[in-house]
């Protein structure tokens, strides 16, 4: 025989459905003969229905739609990025190739020409680089200026 | 009487039945979920809706490392939870350097969220409010949003004996606290 404080530990899972068939056939057979128990687990379900019932103020439906449109537009944007980065390379890569090869252009053409562009990505990556550096630190980030 | 006819598990799996396949997806299902469990954990609109924000953005961020073979709605709930937290622990920190404001201890969601109020609905909600924190979370996973018990331990990272543990201990704190109206 199941023991009474035992059940009315068990009483709240009972009423979620979460004990073994073991158990709860155990509860179900202490109830039918516990008055006690019996009221304990109407209030249960009692608390239950009440809560239920309840309903909570819904959002603010501006910021939800705002927030739609974030989730919606960054994943399409992402992949414009990489492919125009993608596109960029390998079109700046060719043209360097035919740049390079050309024979109409004399070797000191190049070498000027090829000095210039590397100097120019040096200078772009290195700009780069420190805005992504000071990114995370910028207590400003996301504020108008 | 219930008793005869034990409740099925009620779960989210019962209620969402397949997987969302992207992100727009879970956010079109889940998005009012994510802002209620956020509201009833903070009490307020505005700081539920950030919450909320700042959790989709996360999962957006993160959407790629996710285990696909693995339900999305418990991370989701996870992140919310861990970011309510976060929200509560600034508020605090906030109400500590004004000396006016009231001690951390006293924040409880008030009845204003409950969109159709009466006595009864207000003195639950008020009843659960006053519940330690870790109790309250695993009452509202479990009533409000209808989570398993392994749901809730997911969504909490604590054991199954944990969860069934703190919701018979809250349920019977409500239980006692509400005698007069149940």
């Amino acid at each position: 025989m199941i023991a009474h404080e035992e059940v009315r530990e068990l009483l709240s899972a009972y009423l979620d459905g979460e004990l073994t068939q073991a158990d709860g056939q155990r509860v179900r057979i202490h109830l039918e003969d516990c008055a006690e128990c019996r009221e304990a687990y109407a209030q249960l379900e009692k608390l239950r229905q009440v809560t239920a019932e309840m309903k909570f103020a819904g959002p603010p439906e501006d910021k939800m739609s705002e927030l739609e449109q974030r989730l919606t537009v960054q994943a399409p944007r992402r992949i414009g990025w990489l492919l125009l980065v993608a596109g960029f390379v390998v079109w700046a890569g060719y043209a360097a190739y035919l740049f390079v090869v050309d024979p109409k252009l004399a070797t000191f053409e190049k070498l000027t020409t090829g000095a210039i562009v590397i100097g120019f990505v040096l200078l772009l990556i290195s700009v780069l680089r420190q805005r992504l550096l000071e990114m995370p630190h910028d207590r400003y980030r996301g504020v108008k200026r | 009487m219930g008793a005869a006819a034990q409740a099925r598990p009620m779960t989210l799996e019962a209620s969402v039945v397949t997987e969302p396949d992207d992100l727009a997806e879970l956010f079109r299902r889940f998005r009012l979920r994510a802002f209620h469990f956020a509201l009833q954990m903070l009490g307020n609109r505005e700081d539920a809706m950030d919450v909320t924000q700042e959790a989709f953005l996360r999962l957006h961020r993160h959407w790629h490392r996710r285990d696909a073979g693995r339900p999305v709605a418990p991370w989701l709930y996870a992140v919310v939870r861990n970011l309510a937290i976060d929200s509560i622990r600034k508020r605090a920190v906030r109400k500590e350097e004004d000396a006016e404001a009231a001690p951390v201890e006293d924040f409880r969601p008030g009845p204003e969220i409950l969109s159709e109020q009466n006595e009864l609905r207000a003195e639950v909600w008020k009843a659960i409010g006053e519940l330690p924190a870790e109790q309250r979370e695993i009452v509202i996973l479990r009533e409000f949003h209808g989570l398993s018990y392994a749901e809730i331990a997911e969504v909490l990272g604590a054991p199954h004996t944990t969860v069934t543990t703190r919701l018979h201990h809250a349920r019977e704190r409500l239980r006692k606290r509400l005698e007069g109206f149940l």
